[in-house]
């Protein structure tokens, strides 16, 4: 009770920690803005792509920071579904990063537009050429309407989930107009409780769905399109497992933050950290199943193409960072095997973090240099990253991390009511 | 603003009606244009014309650029107080010239010795595209890059619009009272006036310089041009008395043996000795092919045909000739010449050259004198004179009466000359040594440009005197057996005048050249027909006249060759262990020395650069001396030193340093600032190669390319079988349906289904397609640092690959573009469905709709998609037809340019075809198979493109489906694509 109370008013104090992240995301997040605005003003050459290389950092982007979303909705609805009880330290928080991660990871294919201002036309609008005249063979049109999907869903989770603790909250600052609003009336009946429990599984189950589809509708980008590295079926299950390990990578980061800035020692516990290590080593394990797979398969198929990307992942110029991304990926969760690393939240992090840098690397390396190899030979001027996409990656952290200390700070960011019920048991 | 265009066009026609002696311009397919029954814009026509890209966002600059455009035109036409027939070739009927209607005007090409027959497409009275004659026999509508992008130089702005004295502004007449009385002056004083220009081949012109002669005595003739083949012209006149370059009949050879001649691209005539030489090697007809064998130095895309190559240093090139004419008098190599490695081949070329006698043809590109004598011998002795080599109907007569450079060089050095005249001629751009001489030029008293461009030279002329570009002026040519005329297709766009005129205004002359040149062709006409009457307009008309050929005779050969071979062997080229040869390159090959974006930009079909001139070496040299691709070395000769970055190229003969040169050479040279040093005369006046040593500098720079190495399966993208093969091959027996056809489903379109066939047997590799569709499809230039970032725009793209170790390696072409897939990739994968598949198997590309998803450019696996990044429409310097309001005129109208954020990608000019469906349909005929060309197609200088109705059973290109080299690129993974390869025959079994 002690704690809850004190983190709910922590809300109002000065906190040094939290101060300097702000300051510095939103440093990134300016910087982003710029190179936005470059990208807007001089055309999307800025980010050097080519005639050879069409997708570049931001479609990176996309797919690493709504892989990242993916750990949040894993948590609150698998592990609610499951009744995992050591969910309810980290739920919340991990529901809020879903939210900002699809919103940041929806405006990433805006910015890559070559028109953006005419994003609009995935709408099923009315125009003058018809109502309908999207092509729904697209699998550009199915992400849109899957993330859409995805962010409603998350979005009603959310906030559902947060009703009870809007509501203790507005009891605590009763003048706030905004929470009272949103807290909707929210007086704790019995029948509240009973409709509360049966909304939050039944969108629960939604999401459970979710967690796999969104993904595996990202991953039919590539694996639906006829490119050499893409076109496989293995790509929704190596996506998705992908996504978990990034998304649970993050989540012990943010866990980590909202431990320190909150002094939220005695709700996020080395044992989530415990938990969460183990759910990225075995994320880890069947990633690798996955690669050897498709190496096997390539090996298997005996496809020309697919043997001579092989030899190009493996021998070519950029076969170092193809390594290195390995070794990020999967060689470094394997130190979780070892208990001492996975409950030091410190260590967690930094091996968290080493995880995240090789996920974003191993996306890199999916769409970069698979687009580097054509069936039809192609122009010599290899990808690489200038200031431009780099200011694309900052964008990413700092609109990632304002947002969601922003909203450790100004909202319940634990489940207070779900761990009251848990004292109470 | 149609106001603007309809006031122009009524000025226009009002001045045109007054003239009777016209005639209706010619269709595409050479008829009449006959009121009443032409074709009539239809509203989406003339929706298309207005709708060209500078409206759509800028309705001012259109006005503007129209504006410009249409005064030029309605002013000049206006307010000229001389005749019409001056400016305006043969004009239709009024009533035939509707806005969007396009006029084809035959002319002549001037960009080099070749003087192809051209048919220049117009539309609203201004050249929009040029075209090869299809009724010249000779090179059956093909046409090389160069004379597609001379287009450039007709809009470009910075032509001097206006004569000029010094810095001063002055009209023609004042300029003219001015020049003629310092001529007389001159000419009274007995001082020699001097008139440089490149080689003129038009007897008009030639007899116009021989009546200024007359007039002023003092006058003295020069040709400059540095790489004009005067070996080849002083061994027929040492051995034969002839100063002549013969006319070269590949089509009566059966083995062909080239020392260097690049002769399907850039020596003497490409595009006719293309068509020659293909006509030997039509495998499906014939079943047979003639065999070619190619000894150079540097990687030539006629050596990409050959069907065996060998590497030599250009210091070989004699010995190997030696030997060569030895063996074929004495049956045996002697042994002091005796090339160690080569003797076997050499013994068994002879046999095999005997063996063809007089059906074989010897040639080399070298510009040494004694070696040219040993090639002639050796034709000589193969009795090839008179039958694969023509004597009497020279492809080029040089008159007697003009000078040499050296002496040139001398008399300036002397300060003997004082009159210069420098007729389109860079002088300093293409014989730098003039820039030592600089002050003894400037101390001449009288120096006159008629240069389109300010250059060096106009920087201290007296008198700027700016000619019209060829598109503006009226001429002949005569070469190989033809007279041909060239008419201007448009009224001048600036003040210029052209430099024939002037020429007769300081002769004082009662002719203005107009008439000049038809008197004189008529003269000329008379002459050679003996009497017949040949109606000029006919001529005219036609672009060009038969004239009736002499009986090729046989020459023997008496000339003693010992002096030559002994010269041969004693010279010393210097010092050093390097060989440096200049050769002369297509993409440089210019109408002017300015840079010509077009060019600039095509990328050299072997080595895949564009916009740069590097030296080429081989890359074992590269290793030994510890050079990277692109890293700059100095290269010291005797004579000058210069700074430029190595290029590593496959093929090339080691410790040879190959430089290609042309025109165009000097703008781009200039860009590395490497031009100061380099003096091409000497390296290419009278040797073809001279020795050198090199420094290996710190610097290296990217090279801009087009393609690498990343390449997968080539033998599954270009199948290339041998001649055995091909005979041995069941003539029912296909190439094997594939696979993942089994996996989709065929589709049904109607009332056509429309493919292409490349034949890559005809295939040279040359680039012009590419230039032809760039300017048919309003397709931007992007500049060196974007291609070499990887965004070049080009729709036709010509990739190469290499066969077999580094050292040798033998190229196969494919020209890549829209497979226009009728299970396409990028159509499924559009979210806003900007891409569809017409109902006649086209993949279209709806531009508006386009959001720049970049899905479909991702997805389609032929690279054939490109994409806007930038705003190459409007803020592009590279693009000067595209963003310079001048320049701009030289758009297609009937095609849109593309905003930034588009993707695009080849249409099979779905204008052509539309517009081709249209006026069948307006006159109630079928559309006929052949009607309907593509741009690639039609200028095709091998006719290796094939475009037609795959439904229709009478079509060519369904006949060519079912060739059993027919083939699709990348049919496994079942996009089912409409373009067809029939792949390469190469004859190795003949095995020398």
């Amino acid at each position: 009770m002690m704690t809850t109370n004190s983190n709910m008013e922590s809300a109002g104090r000065k906190n040094k920690l939290w101060r300097a992240l702000l300051a510095l995301s939103l440093l990134f997040l300016l910087l982003g803005m710029i190179s936005i605005f470059y990208v807007f003003k001089y055309g999307l050459a800025e980010l050097a792509l080519s005639n050879n290389i069409f997708w570049g950092v931001l479609i990176t982007n996309f797919v690493f920071w709504i892989g990242i979303g993916h750990a949040g909705t894993f948590i609150s609805a698998i592990l609610l579904l499951l009744r995992q009880s050591w969910r309810k330290g980290i739920n919340r928080f991990a529901e809020g990063m879903t939210i900002v991660a699809i919103i940041l990871a929806a405006l990433m294919p805006i910015i890559h537009l070559g028109k953006p201002g005419f994003f609009y036309s995935l709408l099923p609008l009315n125009n003058n050429s018809g109502f309908f005249l999207l092509n729904f063979n697209s699998p550009l049109n199915w992400d849109f309407y899957a993330i859409a999907t995805y962010l409603l869903v998350s979005l009603l989770f959310f906030y559902i989930g947060l009703l009870p603790d809007l509501a203790r909250m507005q009891r605590l600052k009763r003048k706030n107009k905004v929470i009272a609003f949103f807290a909707a009336g929210w007086t704790g009946t019995q029948m509240q409780w009973q409709n509360h429990r049966q909304t939050l599984y039944l969108l629960a189950g939604l999401a459970t769905v979710l967690v796999i589809s969104v993904h595996s509708i990202v991953s039919f980008d590539f694996a639906v399109s006829l490119h050499i590295g893409w076109h496989s079926s293995i790509f929704p299950v190596y996506f998705v497992l992908g996504a978990l390990l990034s998304g649970f990578a993050m989540l012990c980061i943010l866990a980590e933050l909202n431990r320190r800035i909150n002094k939220l020692d005695s709700v996020i516990r080395p044992a989530h950290f415990e938990h969460m290590s183990k759910i990225m080593l075995g994320t880890s394990i069947l990633l690798t199943f996955v690669y050897l797979n498709e190496i096997f398969m390539s090996l298997y198929a005996y496809d020309t193409s697919e043997i001579a990307l092989l030899i190009q992942k493996s021998s070519g110029p950029a076969s170092l960072i193809h390594y290195f991304s390995l070794f990020l990926s999967i060689g470094i969760p394997q130190l979780f095997w070892i208990k001492s690393i996975r409950i030091n939240s410190k260590s967690v992090i930094i091996l968290c973090a080493l995880i995240l840098i090789g996920m974003w690397l191993e996306r890199f390396m999916i769409i970069v240099s698979s687009s580097e190899m054509g069936f039809i030979s192609r122009i010599t001027e290899e990808y690489s990253l200038n200031l431009v996409s780099g200011g694309m990656i900052l964008f990413g952290i700092g609109f990632f991390f304002t947002f969601f200390l922003l909203f450790i700070r100004y909202l319940p960011s634990i489940s207070y009511y779900e761990l009251l019920t848990n004292r109470k048991k | 603003m149609e106001a603007a265009i309809a006031f122009a066009v009524i000025i226009d026609n009002e001045m045109l009606m007054k003239k009777k002696d016209i005639w209706t311009a010619l269709d595409e397919d050479g008829n009449k244009l006959i009121p009443g029954k032409s074709p009539i814009p239809s509203t989406h026509m003339r929706d298309h014309i207005f709708n060209f890209s500078l409206l759509k966002s800028d309705r001012r600059n259109f006005l503007k650029s129209v504006g410009l455009g249409s005064v030029a035109f309605s002013l000049a036409t206006a307010c000229s107080k001389s005749a019409v027939k001056k400016g305006l070739p043969f004009f239709p009927n009024s009533s035939d010239a509707k806005p969007g209607q396009e006029l084809y005007y035959k002319t002549t090409c001037p960009v080099c010795l070749a003087h192809c027959p051209l048919s220049v497409k117009t539309i609203d009275y201004r050249p929009v595209k040029i075209e090869g004659n299809n009724e010249y026999p000779k090179t059956s509508g093909g046409l090389c890059a160069s004379a597609h992008a001379s287009l450039f130089d007709l809009y470009n702005r910075e032509r001097i619009t206006k004569p000029y004295k010094g810095p001063l502004e002055k009209t023609w007449k004042e300029l003219d009272i001015e020049i003629r009385s310092k001529l007389q002056e001159l000419s009274a004083r007995g001082k020699e006036i001097a008139i440089l220009s490149d080689h003129i081949n038009s007897p008009a012109s030639l007899q116009l310089l021989s009546d200024f002669k007359t007039e002023y005595p003092a006058t003295q003739l020069y040709f400059l041009n540095p790489l004009f083949p005067d070996a080849l012209i002083q061994a027929n006149k040492k051995c034969f008395g002839k100063a002549v370059i013969p006319s070269f009949h590949f089509s009566k050879a059966r083995l062909i043996v080239s020392f260097g001649a690049d002769f399907l691209a850039s020596w003497l005539n490409p595009v006719e000795f293309t068509q020659e030489y293909l006509a030997m090697r039509d495998i499906d007809n014939s079943r047979s092919l003639s065999y070619h064998i190619q000894f150079e130095s540097q990687y030539s895309i006629t050596a990409a045909s050959a069907d065996k190559r060998f590497r030599i240093k250009p210091s070989e090139e004699g010995i190997i000739l030696r030997a060569l004419y030895d063996y074929l008098q004495t049956k045996s190599i002697l042994p002091p010449h005796k090339p160690i490695e080569e003797k076997y081949e050499i013994a068994r070329l002879a046999e095999k050259l005997l063996e063809y006698r007089g059906r074989s043809i010897v040639i080399s590109s070298s510009n040494d004198t004694a070696i040219q004598m040993l090639v002639t011998g050796i034709n000589s002795l193969l009795d090839n004179y008179g039958r694969s080599i023509d004597l009497d109907n020279p492809f080029l007569k040089i008159p007697q009466e003009n000078g040499s450079v050296n002496e040139l060089i001398s008399k300036i050095e002397k300060n003997q000359i004082a009159a210069l005249v420098c007729w389109n001629k860079d002088l300093h751009s293409d014989y730098p040594v003039f820039n030592d001489l600089q002050d003894n030029l400037e101390a001449i008293e009288l120096k006159i440009s008629f240069n389109h461009y300010r250059d060096r030279f106009s920087e201290y002329a007296d008198y700027l005197c700016p000619d019209h570009h060829y598109l503006e002026a009226w001429n002949n040519y005569v070469s190989k057996g033809y007279l041909k005329m060239a008419q201007a297709s448009i009224k001048p766009l600036f003040n210029s005048r052209q430099a024939e005129d002037s020429l007769l205004r300081w002769m004082k002359h009662p002719d203005d050249w107009y008439a000049y040149l038809i008197k004189s062709t008529q003269a000329f006409l008379q002459g050679v027909s003996k009497g017949n009457e040949v109606a000029m307009e006919e001529v005219i008309k036609k672009g060009f006249w038969e004239i009736p050929l002499t009986k090729a005779r046989q020459y023997n050969f008496k000339q003693y060759l010992d002096p030559y071979i002994q010269q041969l062997e004693s010279e010393k080229k210097g010092s050093g262990v390097f060989e440096i040869l200049l050769v002369e390159s297509p993409d440089l090959k210019s109408y002017s020395s300015k840079l010509n974006p077009f060019l600039a930009e095509k990328p050299d079909p072997v080595s895949s650069s564009s916009w740069k001139v590097y030296v080429r070496i081989s890359p074992k040299t590269a290793k030994q001396n510890g050079i990277k691709d692109g890293q700059f070395i100095r290269i010291r000769t005797a004579i000058a030193e210069i700074k430029i970055p190595c290029l590593v190229q496959a093929g090339v003969a080691d410790s040879c340093l190959i430089i290609p040169a042309g025109k165009m050479a000097g703008a781009l040279m200039e860009k590395n600032n490497s031009l100061q040093l380099f003096d091409r005369r000497a390296l290419s006046h009278q040797k073809s190669s001279m020795q050198a040593e090199i420094d290996v500098l710190p610097g290296k720079e990217k090279i801009c390319r087009t393609q690498s190495h990343h390449t997968i399966s080539v033998e599954a993208i270009v199948p290339e079988i041998s001649l055995r093969e091909y005979l041995d091959k069941d003539p029912s027996q296909k190439s094997a349906e594939p696979l993942s056809s089994l996996l989709t489903k065929k589709r049904d379109f109607h009332p056509h289904h429309w493919g292409m066939v490349i034949d890559l047997n005809r295939c040279t590799g040359c680039g012009a397609c590419s230039v032809s569709c760039q300017a048919e499809n309003n397709i931007p230039v992007v500049g060196e640092e974007e291609v070499t970032k990887g965004r070049s725009m080009a729709w036709m793209k010509i990739q190469r690959f290499y066969e077999g170790e580094t050292d040798n390696p033998l190229i196969r072409f494919l020209p890549v573009l829209c497979q226009q897939c009728d299970n396409a990739p990028c159509e499924s994968v559009c979210p806003v469905s900007a891409v569809s598949s017409s109902t006649e198997g086209l993949n279209q590309q709806n531009y508006s709709r386009c959001i720049g998803a970049r899905f479909c450019a991702t997805n389609c696996p032929y690279l054939s998609r490109t994409f806007n990044y930038k705003n190459y429409t409007y803020e592009n310097p590279h693009s000067p037809h595209m963003s310079d309001k001048t320049g701009r005129l030289m758009l297609n109208p009937e095609v849109s340019t593309r905003e930034k954020g588009t993707a695009e990608k080849c249409t099979f000019c779905i204008q052509r075809i539309q517009k081709r469906k249209a006026r069948a349909k307006q006159a109630n005929q079928s559309l006929a198979d052949g009607m309907i060309k593509t741009a690639c197609q039609q200028s095709c200088p091998a006719s290796a493109i094939y475009f037609g109705d795959m439904k229709d059973p009478s079509s060519r290109v369904y006949h060519l489906l079912q060739s059993k080299r027919a083939h699709q690129v990348l049919g496994r993974i079942g996009t089912r694509p409409s373009i067809y390869y029939l792949s390469k025959v190469r004859n190795m079994d003949m095995d020398i």
